[in-house]
């Protein structure tokens, strides 16, 4: 057994731990505060818990394997599998994605989509119609429209993580970014922000500040431009324009975001790690494994999948000029699998936020339609309970990253041309189908 | 006074330890009562807590969420009607289970990520005698469980009989893997230690 001198070492020798903080579950018990009283609460924790033990796999296989080129033809693309770990892709699920997509795309005006969905083990599959013949899923970007918001929460929440030393993406606590945090004025970082306004950066997020809107979205947006070509159509001005209008409700009594919220995130990123909010976006997102590969609103990919819109009109990219307005919150280009990699690391894991984190871009996600971190609604669109799903329209393309925890199953959509959102829900509700549930 | 002692052979965390209580109790009544049996565990044994979430694996920033989390647990029970006879030793062990369960998740999702990257070349430290300075640098090269069973029994204060029930062993086992680990100890801290 143990002697006394080796005893009195252990009981009297500091262990040198970082000192706990007192009083930091309040964090978690304002959380649990909007919980639903029941005899048994159901922790998130130990959802996240399950689910990330479910999907440390899937990103396994999303990372140790490249997607495969989608097949040859420019009608309809073939289903590209990649191994899993275990050697055993699902074939069958896998088999049935491309005829699902086909079905949908006719079913929808054959609008060129393609699809990428990452299974339960970490199986990859791509299937695409109407996209062009060397279109991968990997290397073909369209523009991503409000889906994007995904990828500039992302950043901002970890800023806000850096903020209060509990980050778990890139942080430099030494910069201004140790100092940030959600409840900031958004006067304290945006140095023509009226003082006496107290807007918070957290309002803006929740999509509770009642600001009006700039777009509101870059298809109405685009209009107005064309329509008065020679007005001052810079982005300060219409923020400003939108600042100035009267807010539609009081601050924090309704939540209903515009892209006039999302703005101004973009601008207070980019205020706090001094420079332009892309590169820490692009730093977030890729913080785990490695690149997603997606272009900000300020670059043209080369991959660029040309959209399309009314007449059949062709458009190889959304005018310079409404890029620099909508910035990377609306502008954003990535291709199908990133956005299928992007859903796995935001809701397939616990890599990248804290589970209050994931409740907030859940909330951005659905909408803000449901209350933030509410257990007892729905954090999903549609009537599936178990599906979350954020779609984007840029004028000539459509998007949407989806992640169901019943099938711990993420899916990425790019369309070269915009469909509603009743369409797209549709096609990942049954792409979701072809995945077997809680294996 | 919520604080308690764990009585020897008497620790029933889980089930055991818990009782139900008035059914016409209201959730919004139990939430005063929540707040100081939580606040008065996170005052006396955050620290311990912390402690015992490092030595399982986890490092600051999981460790103290790891703490948070069960102490949210202990919060949501009491808000839901549950009486916890033993608020330490409930605490402890569910700590344990919370952090074992993350530490699974991120060993996994570490080894994931270093099998993926590039991994630089780390820099192993040599034992010199800044580290000699606190045995706890070198009880913490042990094996999980040895480190877990050291920390509760000498730095959490508890008995075997306790330091079992926290981890759901058997008091002799958890002598054992002290014994084990005192011995590994002696080895790691050079022939003066040596019997």
């Amino acid at each position: 057994m143990i002697d006394e001198r080796l005893e009195t070492r252990l009981r009297r020798d500091p262990t040198n731990d970082r000192r706990h903080e007192v009083g930091m579950f309040r964090h978690r018990l304002s959380d649990a505060a909007m919980q639903r009283v029941s005899p048994r609460p159901v922790l998130r924790v130990g959802f996240s818990v399950g689910a990330v033990l479910a999907l440390v796999l899937v990103v396994a296989l999303l990372l140790g394997t490249r997607p495969s080129s989608v097949g040859p033809s420019p009608s309809s693309l073939a289903p590209s599998p990649s191994p899993s770990a275990s050697g055993s892709p699902s074939r069958s699920a896998g088999a049935d994605i491309q005829p699902t997509v086909d079905e949908w795309a006719a079913a929808n005006g054959s609008p060129p989509v393609l699809a990428t969905v990452v299974g339960p083990t970490g199986e990859l599959w791509s299937a695409g119609a109407g996209f062009p013949v060397d279109a991968t899923a990997a290397g073909s970007s369209v523009r991503l429209g409000e889906t994007a918001r995904m990828f500039l929460v992302n950043a901002v929440l970890a800023l806000d993580e850096c903020g209060r030393g509990r980050s778990l993406a890139p942080c430099r606590p030494d910069t201004a970014m140790g100092r940030f945090s959600l409840d900031d004025r958004v006067s304290a970082w945006l140095p023509d922000w009226p003082p006496s306004d107290a807007t918070t950066i957290r309002e803006l997020l929740e999509g509770s500040s009642g600001l009006d809107a700039v777009g509101p979205t870059i298809g109405s947006l685009r209009d107005r431009i064309g329509a008065e070509p020679t007005a001052d159509w810079s982005r300060d001005s219409l923020i400003s324009v939108a600042v100035g209008e009267p807010r539609r409700f009081v601050p924090g009594t309704a939540r209903d975001a515009v892209d006039t919220d999302y703005m101004l995130l973009e601008d207070i990123v980019a205020s706090v790690t001094q420079a332009p909010a892309g590169a820490y976006i692009d730093e977030v997102a890729g913080h785990a494994f490695g690149p997603l590969g997606q272009a900000s609103s300020a670059e043209r990919p080369a991959s660029l999948v040309p959209g399309n819109v009314a007449g059949d009109d062709r458009l190889t990219d959304l005018e310079p000029g409404l890029l620099a307005i909508v910035g990377d919150q609306d502008g954003i280009a990535a291709s199908s699998e990133a956005l299928a990699r992007l859903a796995v690391q935001l809701w397939g894991t616990a890599i990248s936020h804290e589970p209050a984190g994931i409740d907030y871009l859940t909330d951005v996600a659905n909408g803000h339609s449901n209350p933030i971190a509410g257990r007892g609604a729905c954090p999903c669109t549609g009537a599936n309970r178990s599906v979350i799903v954020a779609t984007g329209h840029a004028v000539g393309w459509s998007s949407a990253a989806a992640y169901s925890f019943d099938r711990h199953a993420a899916i990425g959509v790019t369309l070269a041309r915009d469909v509603p959102d009743d369409a797209l829900d549709a096609l990942i509700e049954r792409l979701f189908g072809v995945i077997p549930a809680n294996r | 006074m919520v604080k308690s002692a764990i009585s020897d052979g008497n620790v029933s965390a889980g089930r055991s330890g818990r009782s139900r209580g008035d059914p016409h109790d209201g959730a919004r009544d139990r939430v005063p009562l929540a707040d100081r049996i939580v606040e008065q565990l996170d005052a006396d044994h955050g620290q311990d807590l912390f402690g015992l979430a490092r030595r399982s694996g986890l490092d600051d920033s999981a460790a103290e969420d790891a703490v948070q989390e069960a102490l949210l647990r202990v919060w949501l029970e009491v808000r839901s009607g549950v009486d916890i006879i033993e608020p330490r030793a409930w605490v402890f062990r569910t700590l344990y289970r919370v952090a074992m369960d993350e530490h699974r998740v991120r060993r996994r999702t570490l080894d994931l990520v270093n099998r993926l990257r590039p991994i630089a070349p780390r820099r192993v430290a040599a034992a010199d005698s800044l580290e000699r300075a606190s045995i706890w640098t070198i009880v913490d090269r042990l094996p999980t469980r040895q480190r877990q069973v050291m920390y509760l029994r000498y730095k959490a204060d508890m008995t075997f009989d306790q330091v079992g029930a926290v981890m759901g062993i058997t008091a002799s086992a958890a002598r054992a893997h002290a014994s084990f680990g005192a011995g590994r100890l002696r080895e790691l801290m050079g022939p003066e230690w040596q019997d």
